[in-house]
């Protein structure tokens, strides 16, 4: 069983590795545009809400998520 | 318990409201089968596509797979899965190639999904008795949803998935349930919730969000029992992949994977999650106030998990082809989310009221706030058939017009002037408006250019060929989703168009891929531009070749 602590830990992770993901692919992407697409912006808009959600969740410790 | 006048008075207000909502609800009830019964009767195409699924229906019914190698005559291939059409088989076998019964079929599968959001809510928790209005209306908000109305009663295999959809999470949901209650394990419910997670991945792909829902929530639950069901069903899924895909070839591969990945249109996207958002806003933020009080205060919930992946995996509405239909999956799980926090709303008040001495009970002002909301959900989805004095007097009371004024679609003839459609809609679209007797006329009038010659037309809907006994030839749609995946030789099509072997071609929105079209102007011509549920069809003839 998940609790809610390991949720959040999860979801912030997510978060993260998504952001991380977003701006790698730009990197390696071979394109003349430069900066954050409209699409981008709202995945970043989701993984930020996502981080926001798990940190929120770790405090409440070992309740069942 | 005893309340004070003013209370009881006040409780009648909110009782009066919720009975306001319950007739606003019924009267879209109404409306839904009144559009579904002048569809059940119009024996064309209403919605680009229907009749390939009709075909498809067809070719099942004959043991025929409608997969195919679409370079060769007549050009046609299905990109969806088998199983609406397999169900429909038998009132073709019975009927003929009749446009109701698919129609019907999904009609039906609306009403059942609207059943079983109604028994989801009823099964949550074990309630307080006497609240059954609660469960209809959380049915009843699904129905009354714009996108429902639109779709439900279509030829269109969507809405019957996601009669599977809901089917297997209510019943995952409840067996989860009386497994955590009874401690004992009930895996035929499970094989039950599978074989249902099969049927609805197998009437359409998108299924996978709520395959992932119960699978994610299992994992939340239970890890080791998640992957140990997840193993067996993941292999069934493959093994029934590949069966049809060696029984056709790999043509099934190719026209519902390969040739089924269309262009991302990021307008057309949030587009349509803003018009969702604003018609279905108070169950939407209902579902969400739900979702965060379980995350935060209680446990999250199987409807909690996949209202969030269902409503994120509307995102996909935005590829070419998709369309409103995609949120249909969100709305239901909104409704039962919305049933759920109601009911909470009024056990907390009844248990609050018995300790607390308000002078207006927290009871009255639960009723009043539910009545309230109702309300306003019935008033943003307002869509109405307004061709009678009574139905315009509705529409005008709820501040709308009592007529919409819309340009025909057109691809192929000057624009036309709008016109007043009998039929009002907060998401007015290219459906929703109940065909007329003129524009059954209009099909007839098509279909006798087609009898006028000898072969099938070249027609992007397939009802006229249907409704002349001809051949159906070409999916225009998958055509063109063929081509821009470089998996479509053209050579064929060209050549017969090139040699004027078809006597007529019927144009709508001219899908076909750019080199056919160019032929299709070079040799032929309109000889007329007929009107049809608001779009303006173009029949070509052979142009005469100069000798």
């Amino acid at each position: 069983m998940i609790t809610k602590r390991v949720l959040g830990i999860g979801l912030a992770l997510l978060g993260t590795l998504a952001i991380l993901a977003l701006f790698a692919r730009d990197m390696l992407r071979a394109s003349e545009f430069r900066g954050i697409g409209p699409l981008q912006q709202i995945a970043l808009w989701v993984a930020g809400a996502m981080i926001l959600l798990g940190i929120t969740l770790i405090p409440l410790g070992d309740r069942p998520a | 318990m005893r309340f004070k006048p003013v209370d009881q008075s006040l409780r009648y207000v909110g009782i009066s409201l919720i009975i306001f909502a319950m007739l606003a609800f019924a009267l879209y009830v109404w409306a839904y089968g009144f559009y579904a019964y002048r569809l059940f009767l119009f024996p064309f195409d209403y919605d680009q596509g229907e009749g390939y699924e009709l075909l498809d229906t067809v070719l099942f019914s004959q043991g025929q797979w409608p997969y195919r190698n679409s370079d060769v005559y007549p050009f046609y291939s299905s990109n969806y899965p088998p199983v609406y059409h397999l169900v429909t088989v038998p009132l073709v076998w019975i009927f003929g190639p009749q446009y109701w019964t698919g129609r019907l079929v999904s009609f039906i599968s609306t009403l059942i999904s609207a059943y079983l959001i109604g028994y989801g809510v009823a099964r949550f928790r074990a309630w307080k008795s006497g609240r059954g209005w609660i469960y209809v209306l959380s049915g009843a908000i699904f129905l009354s949803s714009n996108y429902v109305y639109h779709i439900g009663p279509l030829f269109r295999q969507h809405i019957f998935m996601v009669m599977f959809e809901i089917g297997a999470i209510v019943l995952f949901a409840n067996t989860i349930a009386l497994e955590e209650e009874t401690g004992k394990q009930r895996p035929w419910r499970l094989l039950a919730v599978m074989l249902l997670l099969l049927l609805a991945g197998f009437t359409k792909q998108l299924a996978y969000a709520s395959v992932a829902s119960i699978f994610i929530f299992w994992f939340l639950r239970d890890i080791r029992r998640s992957i140990i069901w997840a193993i067996p069903f993941a292999l069934s899924t493959g093994a029934v992949f590949l069966f049809i895909n060696l029984a056709t070839d790999n043509q099934w591969f190719i026209n519902t994977i390969s040739a089924n990945l269309n262009e991302f249109i990021f307008g057309q996207m949030v587009g349509l999650f803003t018009q969702w958002f604003k018609l279905h806003r108070m169950i939407t933020l209902a579902a969400v106030g739900v979702t965060l009080y379980q995350l935060y205060f209680e446990r999250l919930s199987l409807y909690a998990v996949w209202f969030t992946i269902a409503t994120a995996n509307s995102v996909t509405a935005g590829t070419w082809g998709a369309g409103e239909s995609y949120f249909t999956t969100a709305i239901a799980a909104s409704c039962i989310l919305t049933g759920i926090g109601f009911m909470q709303i009024l056990d907390w008040s009844k248990e609050t009221d018995m300790h607390q001495a308000w002078p207006i009970s927290a009871q009255t002002i639960s009723l009043i706030s539910i009545g309230a909301l109702l309300l306003w959900q019935a008033n943003t989805v307002f869509h109405l058939p307004t061709h009678t004095p009574f139905l315009q007097s509705i529409a005008s009371l709820a501040g709308r017009p009592t007529e919409t004024m819309v340009a025909p679609q057109t691809s192929c003839s000057e624009p036309r002037p709008p016109e007043p459609i009998p039929f009002v809609d907060d998401a007015f679209t290219l459906v929703g408006r109940p065909p007329t007797d003129a524009d059954r006329d209009a099909g007839i009038a098509i279909t006798t250019h087609i009898l006028e010659g000898e072969t099938p037309a070249f027609s992007e809907e397939a009802g006229f060929n249907f409704y002349a006994g001809r051949e159906i030839v070409t999916n225009p749609t998958q055509l063109r989703n063929l081509s821009l995946a470089g998996l479509l030789d053209t050579s064929e099509m060209v050549s017969m168009l090139e040699d004027q072997a078809f006597d007529t071609v019927v144009f709508r929105a001219q899908f076909y891929p750019g080199e056919v079209l160019t032929v299709i102007g070079q040799q032929y011509e309109t000889v007329d531009l007929i009107q049809m549920n608001g779009f303006v069809y173009c029949v070509l003839k052979p142009k005469v070749k100069e000798s």
